[in-house]
């Protein structure tokens, strides 16, 4: 590499690491605990050891969906039914209710139901301190423009790594894989921890990089799945008014033909009419399938909220498959809790590479700082001695 | 090349082995381990997906090799 081509690759690394370190640390930092959200939300809840029952499984004992609804909406005179989704481990129904169909998230209000007793399970209140931590970590309570933001660091990030990967040959072409030079001043000594630990979580970063810049893209891929692929499946009723919320029918009914034609898959969520998720006329039933890869990429059934008629059921388009299956690999939720403890270590891992990024950068500054790259075309030491 | 051990490390029975080269490594030599290390992330990353089990056990295994190639570097390869 020339010595030129090596400066612009160096500027790069410096710049795109420097502009985003601050909100990168935030993120692997906030990200530590959301990853054991689930052990973390264990420990607080009433989850104390009682049989798995899937709120989803078709049981005689279970009380009607419809029922569980009514109640929700008994409790929140003037509200709609805005979604309702299935507890996998406990026989509860969550229904989400709002104002209006299209009810901003602060306006609703999540009421759990027991579906074999009926009886009211909690409020989901969505205040605690994970809440916080998650709202942090996704837009920093700054809505889309503030997704929108983090995806662009989630870029930055990616440019990053890539010039990092251009450096790290330059440094390692005298050096074995992993060698520290721990007897070296500690400006050298924390390049060859930067590389180390760089190199080996390369792979797991740019994972965890790319599908978290998908989840930033989020909104916009949901909005476009609703004008391009909903809105072609239920094009019929594209000129009806929409329907209003006194001549919903049964969710039951719907469910059932759903699975008429779906046989022994599992609904995760329903949307109700008028929301993101669905047309102004339909229940819109997600579908999931039995693995770990299938159950995170769902398929819409589409129902006549009206009279529980199929309109449809079609797999999703690539770009909304991509955004579901990004889930799983940006949170790492999905192998057991060894696979969340490798996560939490090859997010310590980030953490120390980008502490010691802004470290290398700053003992560069200083005026008797010599440059640790060197251009291969130099017959002399790759590293720069101190 | 003598080597001498810096002061504050522990003395190692057997010379260190010669880390620091004089000549520079081909490209390939260079990204060898990274490119297995890499390779491996991503099946582990893949294979969690495809099932539960022995899918995830394997993913823990793969994906657990990026830290153990660290933990032995930082173990072994201390000049």
């Amino acid at each position: 590499m020339t010595a030129s081509s090596l400066r612009t690759w160096a500027g790069i690394h410096k710049w795109s690491s420097l502009v985003c370190t601050i909100f990168l640390l935030m993120l692997c930092v906030t990200g530590l605990p959301l990853i054991f959200h689930d052990e973390i939300d264990a420990l607080a809840g009433d989850e104390d050891g009682r049989p798995v029952i899937d709120a989803a499984a078709e049981r005689a004992d279970m009380l009607p969906l419809d029922e569980m609804i009514a109640k929700a909406l008994a409790a929140n005179p003037g509200h709609v039914p805005l979604f309702l989704s299935f507890d996998e481990e406990r026989p509860v129904v969550n229904v989400t209710t709002g104002p209006t169909p299209d009810a901003a998230g602060i306006d609703m209000q999540i009421r759990s139901y027991d579906r074999l007793t009926g009886e009211l399970a909690g409020i989901i209140a969505e205040d605690g301190v994970m809440d916080v931590i998650l709202q942090i970590h996704t837009d920093m309570f700054l809505g889309l423009p503030g997704m929108l933001f983090l995806g662009a660091v989630g870029a930055l990030f990616i440019v990053a790594l890539v010039s990092g990967v251009v450096l790290y040959a330059p440094i390692m072409r005298k050096m074995d894989f992993g060698t520290v030079r721990a007897s070296r001043p500690t400006r050298i000594r924390w390049l060859d921890y930067h590389n180390l630990l760089g190199i080996t979580a390369l792979a797991w970063a740019a994972v965890v990089g790319l599908t978290g810049i998908i989840h930033t893209l989020a909104t916009p891929i949901v909005d476009y799945w609703r004008g391009d692929q909903l809105a072609e499946l239920t094009a019929a009723y594209a000129e009806a008014e929409p329907l209003p919320a006194s001549r919903y029918g049964s969710v039951d009914t719907a469910l059932r033909t759903v699975r008429a034609v779906r046989p022994g898959s599992r609904p995760q969520f329903i949307a109700f009419p008028g929301g993101s998720y669905s047309s102004a006329h339909h229940y819109t039933i997600f579908l999931q399938g039995g693995t770990p890869l299938t159950k995170g990429i769902l398929t819409p059934a589409v129902v006549d909220a009206e009279t529980g008629a199929l309109t449809d059921v079609r797999p999703m388009p690539w770009y909304m498959k991509a955004l579901q299956i990004s889930r799983p690999l940006h949170f790492g939720d999905y192998g057991g809790l060894p696979l969340k403890i490798v996560w939490a270590a090859l997010d310590l891992f980030t953490i120390v590479i980008l502490g010691s990024g802004v470290y290398l950068w700053i003992a560069g500054r200083r005026p008797q700082a010599r440059p640790l790259l060197q251009a291969e075309t130099a017959n002399e030491s790759l590293v720069a001695a101190e | 090349m003598t080597r001498i051990s810096p002061p504050g490390t522990l003395m190692r029975t057997a010379p260190a082995p010669a880390l620091v080269r004089k000549r520079r490594r081909p490209l390939r030599d260079v990204f060898a381990l990274p490119t297995v290390i890499a390779l491996a992330s991503l099946t582990g990353l893949g294979l969690a997906l495809l099932g539960d089990g022995l899918f995830d056990a394997g993913a823990w295994i793969l994906l657990g090799l990026p830290i153990m190639a660290a933990m032995w570097a930082l173990r072994t390869r201390r000049r």
